[in-house]
């Protein structure tokens, strides 16, 4: 087999109960590497475009790739994809770090493909090359913490060990829950916890030692060491860097000193009392170690404690930036004690935070503006600022407790049932992360075309953007955004395939990625190559997409961010410009009106 | 007259503070009042804020009413009354 590979992925039929070893396509693994991009492949060969979320041939695959768990900077992670997302009508997509992933490999097999229904909740356990469903009943309406802590111990060798598990929110079918590993890392968005929770599959255990030996190792020795060295000499990514002192909450400041850290459900774009939940007031507070993924040298994770007061909790991991924000300002709260709560809360029911703060935030608005009557709301005082009813609706959600049945519909069905579709702040149904796109215009371009709806890890422009990294590009203008943005998602799709995390990117690039990718695998890969792998796995995503109907109409923007401008702030007066960057973008990509051409499709060897 | 410095992340750290009032004259830009604030904060700050790091990333970065300097004057950047100055150092997110 190639190097990097086991060279076998898992079938697992939960109709019938019967698990399958498949041979990894060597072929298929040059096309589209491992991750994202395999597990996009496996989903397109059986595609049905009539695919619903919670039918039995929905395909969840668990899908590593080449780096995974080699001795390659932050090659802890792994990817999930779903052939239909219950959250956005699209292909389902996530990724996690942990050390999930690096165990799948040791445990023997590169992928685990899961189909059907089981008819009783079971569990997959995976120990050394052998698999077994178990059922598990007795598990079934356990928390993530809860679940993980009976599962690692059941195996017996807890340092070998991983879990990947969904929560009640899983269970519970909400569109917005996720798939979480290790109890604290999240595949978080396009509701692949659903998905899982519809088959009736509560965790998949991972337990193993052996290691896969990749093609060259003297030649990978040597790149991982020239890649080591740029990582460790980065401001951002070294040892005593940006991203492992203050971990991504460093951004709260920059953003809002920046007029662009979204603010009561995106209706301003500056939180007067934002340092109160910044980066800088977390390390201060509450910050009580720090933690990485499997083989990281970055190490961005925050170990955190709150000791007392009302929303105390012992002892958590978290909360990031993206969190922050979601409860935070974009639901008008500043206390960052109440933020750690909601983190761990979402945690531990499997929810995505970034959605459930977005459904929040816009519940909070259509509750003022009077569109949710109070007799709805049984007494909660869902309003911005709120902080008792800001956590009380999570567990609402997840239980789909009172206002919690409509609050778990997400935000764009949400503000449709009570007659405000204006207030949802979402692409394709997934909420709008912690960027306002009306003065940084690329990330705008980058929401409103990404494959999996309202994503800003899709191409991360903030980098440039805001950052200055690897080059600066000014926030406002709207030149060059197509091109940068296209080289931004194509470069994640290929990180997401490889799998790496990032964050690595700060510090490194192409010609390090594919360096250590091709003396991982013996495959012929430079800079280019990688970036047109890249490009394959952004257009079949895309192409399944369009078969499920989506084109331009669904790469839009709330009309707030591109009618209605920034109403105060450093950032006032700036609108987002998507309408004028769109047919560029879609031009540079050889795309018509948001699908990819059959030459496209060609030159790319997708058919 | 008067602006606004805040002091992010590392800076912050080194500051002591995480922002002032800084009495400036009439016509001075940034690189002014960075002088300034290396004069009032000593050699770990202006150590901190001068020049590159390895990599050749600036070692601080300035934000004048929410616009990176970078896309006004840079250090030649002229500041007003009440101007609110952000003076970042190299980190990242996601
Ligand atoms: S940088 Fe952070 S998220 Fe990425 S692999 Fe390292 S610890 Fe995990």
């Amino acid at each position: 087999m190639l190097g990097g590979y086991v060279g076998k992925m898992l079938e697992v039929d939960l109709d019938s109960g019967e698990l399958k070893d498949l041979p990894l396509d060597e072929e298929m693994a040059k096309m589209y590497l491992g991750g994202k991009g395999l597990g996009l492949k496996l989903v397109y060969d059986e595609f049905r475009a009539d695919m619903q979320p919670f039918d039995p041939d929905n395909l969840l695959v668990f899908a590593t790739g080449p780096a995974t768990g080699e001795k390659i900077p932050t090659s802890g992670r792994y990817h999930i994809v779903c052939s239909k997302s219950p959250q956005t009508g699209t292909v389902g997509s996530g990724n996690a770090g942990g050390k999930w992933g690096p165990y799948l490999k040791f445990a023997g097999y590169d992928v685990v493909i899961v189909r059907g229904i089981s008819k009783e909740p079971v569990y997959l356990e995976i120990v050394d090359g052998k698999a077994r469903l178990v059922p598990a009943p007795e598990l079934w309406g356990m928390t993530v913490y809860a679940v993980t802590d009976e599962l690692v111990e059941r195996t017996g060798n807890p340092k070998k060990t991983s879990v990947a598990c969904i929560g009640p929110g899983g269970e519970n079918l909400i569109p917005f829950s996720g798939i979480m590993n290790d109890k604290y890392r999240t595949a978080g968005r396009t509701g692949l916890g659903a998905v899982m929770g519809s088959k009736k599959l509560k965790a998949v255990v991972v337990s193993g030692s052996k290691r896969v030996d990749p093609a060259n190792p003297e030649l990978l020795k040597e790149r991982v060491a020239d890649s080591m060295a740029k990582i460790k000499e980065n401001p951002v990514t070294g040892p005593k860097g940006g991203l492992h002192t203050y971990g991504t909450a460093i951004l709260v400041n920059i953003l809002n000193e920046s007029g662009a850290y979204p603010t009561r459900n995106f209706q301003e774009a500056y939180f007067p009392e934002a340092d109160e939940q910044s980066g800088e007031t977390l390390v201060d507070k509450y910050l009580t170690g720090r933690g990485g993924c499997w083989g990281c040298p970055i190490v961005c994770g925050r170990r955190s404690d709150v000791p007392e007061g009302p929303y105390s909790v012992r002892d958590t991991e978290g909360p990031e930036y993206e969190t922050i924000f979601a409860f935070g300002a974009d639901c008008g709260i500043k206390e960052l004690d109440a933020l750690i709560k909601a983190n761990h809360l979402c945690d531990e029911l499997g929810l995505d935070t970034i959605s459930m703060g977005g459904t929040i935030a816009c519940a909070m608005e259509l509750v003022e503006k009077g569109k949710i009557p109070k007799e709805k709301l049984h007494g909660m005082n869902l309003r911005f600022g709120d902080v008792g009813s800001m956590i009380e609706a999570i567990w609402r959600t997840a239980y789909r407790a009172g206002i919690g049945a409509d609050l778990s519909l997400g935000s764009r069905a949400l503000a449709e049932k009570y007659g405000a579709p204006e207030f949802s702040m979402d692409v394709k149904g997934m909420e709008l992360p912690a960027y306002d796109p009306r003065p940084i215009q690329g990330i705008g371009l980058n929401y409103a075309t990404a494959n999996r709806g309202g994503d800003h890890v899709y191409g991360y422009t903030i980098s440039p953007e805001i950052l200055g990294l690897p080059e600066k590009l000014d926030p406002y203008a709207v030149e060059d955004k197509p091109r940068w943005t296209i080289i931004l998602q194509d470069l994640t799709s290929a990180i997401n395939s490889s799998v790496v995390c990032l964050f690595s990117s700060f510090a490194l690039g192409l010609p390090e990625y594919a360096g250590m990718l091709a003396a991982v695998t013996g495959f012929d890969l430079d800079a280019d190559k990688l970036l047109k792998l890249g490009e394959r796995v952004t257009n079949l995503e895309r192409l399944m997409n369009n078969k499920y109907g989506l084109d331009r109409n669904e790469d839009i923007l709330p009309k707030r961010l591109t009618e209605e401008p920034v109403p105060e702030g450093p950032a006032k007066g700036q609108i987002s410009h998507v309408p004028e960057m769109i047919d560029e973008y879609y031009a540079l990509r050889g795309w018509v009106d948001g699908k990819p051409t059959e030459e496209k499709l060609k030159e790319l060897e997708i058919i | 007259m008067k602006i606004h410095v805040k002091f992010l992340a590392t800076i912050r750290q080194i500051a002591g503070v995480p922002e002032i009032e800084l009495e400036i004259h009439p016509g001075d830009s940034v690189g002014a009042a960075l002088q300034a604030l290396q004069a009032r904060y000593g050699t770990t700050f202006k150590e901190a804020t001068t020049g590159t790091t390895t990599g050749g990333i600036p070692k601080v970065r300035f934000l004048v009413n929410g616009r990176n300097t970078d896309f006004l004057e840079g250090f030649e950047t002229k500041l007003e009354d009440g101007d609110v100055m952000v003076l970042i150092p190299p980190v990242a997110g996601g």
